[in-house]
Formats: C-alpha cells, structure tokens, sequence
C-alpha cells in the first residue's frame, strides 16, 4: 500500500543554530541591548552566554515548555496546584440560555412590627 | 486563595435552538457535537483504506477558514449500562427459555473484561470569538466575553451556520459510511461529568440536569457577602471533583492524568491509519491482555489559509537569508548546496 503523501505542518521547526526562530530572536534582541550599553567584547559575551543558557535550560524540552511552565509556576503559587471543585467562580449570564428566574416580592417597610 | 475548577472549564452554556445544540464557550465559540460510528480498518483491503484515508483528508480540506475539529476516542472497561440495555430488551420476551438465557448470556458478560469504544467529534467555526488568546491557556482562568454586546440577530446566525456545519460534517461522514448522531445538552452534560469526575463515574452515578437559575443578589452583595451566594453555575455544577496540578501530570483522587498532543506529521511518508496502535493499548498481565480506559484528543485547526501562506513564507524565507548570511563549513552541509536544501523544503512545503 503506497504511503499518504504528506504536507509538512505549517509548524515545522526551522532550526537556526539549533535555535527556534523565535528564540533566535531573543538572542539577537539581547545582542542588540547589549551592543547599546557593552563593549563589542563585552556584548559577544553576553551573546554567547544568554545563547548557552537558552540552549542547556531548554536541551530535551518539548514545545511550549516555558509558557506551560509559567501558568504551572503561577498555579502553584496561587492555588498551591489545586484546582478545586468546589472553589466559586463569576459568571455572567447568558442572555439568550434558559435561565431560571425567581421573583422576589420588594421589601415592605413593616416599621420593626414583624417578627424576626 | 484557591483556583476553581470550573473557571478553567471552556463551558459558558449548553443550549438547543433552531434546531441544533450548541455549547457556547467563555470565549463566545458556538460549538457543536456528533457522536459517530466506528469503523475498524483492520481487515479492509489497501485500496479501501486509502480510500477511506483520503476522504478523510477531503473532508479536514472542505472545511472553512478557522473551523476547529476536536475529535475525542473515549475507551471505557465499564459496559454495565450497555448489558442493562440488552438485559431490558430481552425481558420481553415470551418464552422463558429466552429470559433464562439472557440472564446467563448477562451473567457471563459481567464477567468478561470488555472495553467500550466511543468517538466524540466536536467542531465550531471561528464565530464571534473574541481572538485565539481569550481562548486562555490549559490550566489558566479563562476570561468571559462580553455576551450583552450580541445580538439576537447575531445569536441565531451564529446558530444556523453551526446548523449548516453539523449537516456538511454528517453528509461526509454518510458519504464515507459512519453514521453520526448529533450530540443533546444532556450528552454535553453527560460527557463533562464523566470526564471532570472520573470516581463518580466509576461509581456510576448519573450526571445531575443542569438548571441555571438567575441571581437574586447584586453584584454588591456578592462582593459584601462572599461568592457563596451566588447561584451555581453550568461548569460549577458539572465539577465536583478537585485536581490537582502535580509535575508531569494532573492528579484527580486516585486517577493520574495526562494530555497528549500530536503537534508535527513525520517529515516523510506517513501511512494512512498510522495511528492505529494508539486506538488499543491494553496491559499485559502474564501473557493476557487487559483492556485500559483512556482518552485520546485529536484537535485539527484550520488556519486562515492566506496569513498562514504568507506568515510560512516569511519564515521560509528569513531562515533562508540567515542561512546564507552565516558561514556553513561544507561538510555540514550534507554534500549539497544550502540553497537547493531550501527550495526542497520550500517544494515539500
């Protein structure tokens, strides 16, 4: 059986020094600042460095490992990772959705002659 | 301070009107369900499962910019509902001898390790929804859009083209020979309760009839009071069940969690059904084989197809300057030139 010809995936990695385009950017954002305010020396260090960090921290991540590893951090911050069933939540209502609706008779002014 | 489940539930409300069940999402998606047939591919001839493969690929290319399919493979040992089914169509039977033998057929049945397939498809067009970021992360708090500012008139559109949708998706799935029954707002109920609460289905205990009821507090009073006043809402009242948020996995009682996402197709050839083992994974226990329950999401997202091109071939072409623009020693080039690598990933592309 011939196999399925195959379209490659609008997000296919295009490596750059085994960077993904939006980390090649980064580096070249910090190399950027760092020629404004360093030597060119200086700024090939900080290069080199924030190029090496980016690389090891990342080394056998899958995709989207930081912004997962964000909202993980912000959860365990915030909630102690417990997303609770029982915690309440606001929620607007829908307007065009059933919805239950009770009258509530308007408060009389009895002057305190009713009983509690 | 503690997270709530259901704000991290994209369930807004579950509706039918016009004709059709929509379950409309914080981010104002109006989305549909089908649950469809099976088909096992196992014993078909080449020719048929390519065949099959291909309108498959027919149908994800005729659908619209920004349609999202979300196909869910629900794999369950828990039959019991299915054995009631047969048990309560056969105690009519006159004859004895055939309740006699329903009752020991059921016995048996219950003794057997049996697995359950179900396949879920929902789908949605790009609607009204406030953009892809509203749409929140997995985990995150997702935020509710403003629903006062539709209108009515745009309310029943959004209805009949999700109506539109739904018949398109049955067509082609009748045109491939699986059959497709459009989902109720119990079933949307039914499924999130089984899912959101995996001990309570274990149990077996029946998802409760959502009923929404409208506050008589004002906001002020919620604010004064607390949020425990408020009235339940539709994602509140289908979660019962707390997770927790450990590395690696989400845990919710004794039940450990963990999403998988296909993201990019193999570079080279990929053989139609390639996924197959994937749709029955068992345990080995000493040579037998055990049926385990999972859950297996498949999400296709059809991008907007002129910005998506044109972004591909921005891409495409600035890592093909950056490519030239930095020395490559040759021998790390493969033995072939850097520029005909790219016009062949430009033509595979």
């Amino acid at each position: 059986m011939a196999p399925a010809p195959v379209y490659r995936h609008l997000d296919a990695k295009n490596r750059l020094l085994g960077l993904s385009l939006g980390q090649a950017f980064a580096i070249g954002a910090v190399a950027f600042l760092a020629l404004t305010a360093l030597s060119p020396i200086g700024a090939a260090i900080v290069s080199g460095t924030a190029y090496a960090v980016i690389r090891l921290a990342l080394r056998g991540r899958p995709d989207g490992f930081v912004r997962h590893w964000t909202w993980w951090t912000a959860r365990r911050v915030l909630g102690d990772g417990r997303l609770s069933g029982h915690a309440r939540c606001p929620t607007p209502r829908f307007p065009y959705a059933p919805c239950i609706e009770r009258d509530v008779p308007p408060r009389r002014d009895a002057h305190g002659t009713l009983s509690r | 301070m503690e997270l709530s489940l259901a704000e991290a539930v994209p369930l807004w409300r579950t509706l039918r009107d016009e004709g059709v069940t929509a379950l409309i999402t914080p981010a104002l998606d109006y989305v549909g369900g089908l649950e469809l047939g099976t088909k096992d591919v196992r014993f078909e001839s080449g020719e048929v499962i390519a065949q099959l493969g291909e309108s498959l690929r027919n149908l994800i290319s005729s659908l619209d910019d920004r349609c999202s399919l979300l196909f869910v493979y629900r794999v369950t040992d828990d039959v019991e509902d299915v054995i009631r089914e047969y048990e309560s169509v056969c105690a009519s039977g006159e004859s004895s001898a055939l309740r006699v033998y329903v009752a020991a057929r059921a016995e048996w049945l219950r003794k057997q390790r049996l697995r359950r397939i179900r396949v879920f498809l929902f789908f949605s067009l790009a609607g009204v929804s406030i953009s892809a970021l509203g749409r929140g992360a997995l985990g995150g708090k997702l935020v509710f859009g403003n629903a006062d500012a539709i209108a009515q008139e745009r309310h029943q559109a959004e209805l009949k083209c999700l109506a539109q949708l739904r018949d398109r998706i049955v067509g082609r799935f009748a045109q491939i020979g699986l059959t497709a029954r459009e989902l109720s707002p119990e079933d949307f109920w039914r499924i999130h309760y089984q899912l959101l609460n995996p001990t309570r289905a274990r149990q077996r205990l029946v998802a409760p009839e959502v009923a929404v009821r409208d506050d008589i507090w004002s906001e002020g009073a919620f604010r004064a009071l607390g949020e425990h006043v408020r009235e339940y809402s539709e994602a509140e009242q289908l979660c019962h069940e707390s997770l927790e948020d450990e590395r690696g996995r989400f845990r919710q009682g004794d039940r450990f969690r963990r999403v998988m996402t296909l993201k990019v197709l193999p570079g080279r050839a990929t053989d139609y059904f390639a996924s197959e083992p994937l749709l029955s994974l068992s345990l080995d226990h000493g040579g037998v084989r055990e049926p385990v329950p999972y859950t297996l999401a498949v999400a296709v997202h059809v991008a907007r197809q002129g910005s998506a091109r044109w972004a591909l071939n921005v891409k495409h072409r600035l890592v093909d300057a950056l490519r030239r623009a930095l020395p490559c020693p040759p021998e790390r080039r493969g033995g072939r030139d850097v520029g005909s690598r790219v016009v062949d990933f430009m033509c595979q592309a």
